[in-house]
């Protein structure tokens, strides 16, 4: 027997075992009812026992490994076909000298990186001209650590591009 | 035969509540076509307030009151980059964000509003020393306070811890609601699911770019299948004549299925650096150039955790009290799931009024 079979089985034995552990707790469930309940409370408890018996076994089911197994599955088939439909898309649109997606994500990922090598200059700036004030001022000079930005909390300055709007009426 | 052996006849009792079930079916069903109308009529948001910082796609919102604020530190809600954040002002009697605004706090909340497809390249730090640094020097600026408190749900507090570490002198008090810190826990099935054997966050994030809203709804539900799929329309059914009863539950309905996008990249930090390696305990999670260090941490803190949290477990948050530096800590557990801590009835009667005094005795 070769591993996939192997695996289909074990896979096959995982899931006939949250049935027949589902059946026998919602079996349970229906003996522990009062012969005395009329039918509505009595459906009702029944219903209860069940749904608890259910919810317990498939919870069991998903921490198991089999179930995480044919996650994975799913979900590299779905990336598979994502990609696919993406290089596709890319493809019929270079075809026609358009623009596609993975042209504008390429280009976002350049400005990213041309703005974080600009934001972290001007960080690296921002340390200096604060200790240059200090030394201007006659203050404590701060160690080496401070020269390289290490003590200073850090923080991206954006205020150029906030927007800050006054009071813009009330919101419900 | 007399009255009392008919009403004790254990087939008048079957007959009898045959009928009542049958006529109670009946009004249900003709509620049904109402419904619609009920449904769209759902507001989010009970709390007035007013936008008073723009930044890219977020926005800063300040509740309005008609008392001046009592406390001068202002205290700043961080949600989570996963759904909308008026789930903290669901309702008027269900809201977190009254409970503050009525005990006199100044009151900020970030909405970091949904990310497009060209935001899936920003980063954990983008938003920790990018949007959210730039919101707690505008709300200090704005008050004239030198310092704020932050109340962090979720993913939020999680961020909100990353925050605190990294720029402690700014924060006065951190208040984290069911935030996840110590990933090494299997109490939760994320845990299991997020796997590296399991699950390629890698080759997810670049084929997807932003973690598509559906794909994250589709997991919550998968978390309780039975509960949410089955039990929970089962039970709207039952109670479909009880108005209010309806008008709770598509107030919740709305909010749990108005799901957003999460940018890629955080996703991918997220998932690898918290779920994969939990690197936050370990101090050795990087933000940007720098790296988080809990004990850096020495603010008080009150960590709100929910006893049957199925997306955030106990066990997840719990470790936090221990990895800080802070001498001021406290843990409050509630009976209710990740929802119901912020909008359960038990939480919004004993939890908030506790967390209020908390941050009140602290100001």
């Amino acid at each position: 027997m070769n591993d996939t079979t192997e695996n289909a089985f074990e896979k096959a034995a995982a899931f006939q075992k949250i049935w027949m552990d589902t059946f026998t707790r919602m079996a349970q469930s229906g003996f522990s009812l009062s012969p005395d309940s009329t039918p509505p409370e009595f459906l009702r408890q029944m219903r209860s026992g069940i749904f608890h018996a259910l919810s317990k076994s498939w919870e069991e089911f998903m921490r198991s490994p089999q179930f995480t197994e044919s996650m994975k599955g799913m979900m590299d088939n779905a990336i598979a076909f994502r990609k696919m439909s993406n290089d596709f898309l890319t493809g019929a649109h270079h075809t026609f000298q358009g623009t596609a997606r993975a042209d504008i994500d390429s280009l976002m990922l350049a400005l990213r990186h041309l703005e974080t090598r600009i934001l972290d200059r001007v960080e690296d700036i921002s340390t200096r001209l604060d200790q240059l004030e200090q030394r201007l001022d006659g203050a404590p000079r701060n160690g080496k650590a401070s020269a390289h930005g290490k003590n200073v909390p850090p923080q991206r300055k954006r205020k150029t591009a906030a927007r800050r709007t006054k009071a813009t009426g009330k919101q419900s | 035969m007399t009255e009392n052996t008919t009403v004790n006849n254990p087939w008048f009792r079957w007959q009898q509540s045959l009928l009542d079930e049958g006529f109670a079916n009946m009004r249900r069903m003709s509620r049904i076509p109402f419904l619609w109308e009920k449904s769209q009529a759902v507001k989010k948001g009970a709390t007035p307030s007013e936008v008073v910082y723009e930044e890219d796609r977020l926005k800063l919102l300040h509740y309005l009151s008609d008392a001046k604020p009592r406390y001068k530190t202002p205290l700043i809600f961080v949600f989570a980059l996963v759904n909308r954040p008026y789930i903290l002002d669901l309702k008027e009697n269900r809201s977190v964000v009254s409970q503050f605004v009525k005990s006199g706090f100044d009151t900020y909340l970030i909405d970091w509003g949904a990310p497009q497809h060209a935001d899936r390249h920003l980063t954990l730090d983008d938003y920790i020393n990018g949007y959210m640094s730039n919101v707690v020097d505008y709300v200090c600026e704005r008050t004239g306070a030198p310092q704020v408190n932050i109340l962090g749900y979720c993913m939020g507090g999680t961020m909100s811890t990353m925050y605190t570490a990294l720029h402690q002198r700014k924060v006065k008090n951190l208040m984290l609601l069911a935030a996840g810190i110590d990933f090494a826990t299997r109490d939760g099935l994320l845990n299991f699911w997020t796997d590296p054997n399991a699950f390629d966050v890698d080759a997810f994030v670049d084929a997807f770019g932003n973690a598509p809203a559906e794909f994250l709804q589709a997991t919550f539900q998968l978390l309780k299948p039975v509960q949410n799929l089955i039990e929970k329309p089962i039970n709207f059914f039952e109670k479909v004549d009880d108005d209010k009863f309806v008008e709770d539950y598509f107030t919740m309905e709305t909010w749990l299925n108005d799901n957003i996008a999460v940018p890629g990249e955080v996703f991918r930090e997220f998932v690898k650096c918290l779920y994969q390696k939990n690197l936050l305990v370990k101090n050795r999670m990087p933000v940007g150039k720098h790296t988080v260090d809990l004990r850096k941490i020495t603010c008080p803190i009150l960590n709100i955790m929910a006893q049957a949290d199925d997306l955030v477990p106990c066990a997840q948050s719990a470790p936090f009290n221990d990895l800080v530096s802070s001498r001021d800590r406290k843990s409050i557990v509630v009976p209710a799931g990740h929802i119901g801590l912020a909008v359960g009835s038990k939480a919004q009667k004993e939890a908030w009024p506790e967390a209020c005094r908390w941050l009140a005795d602290r100001n």
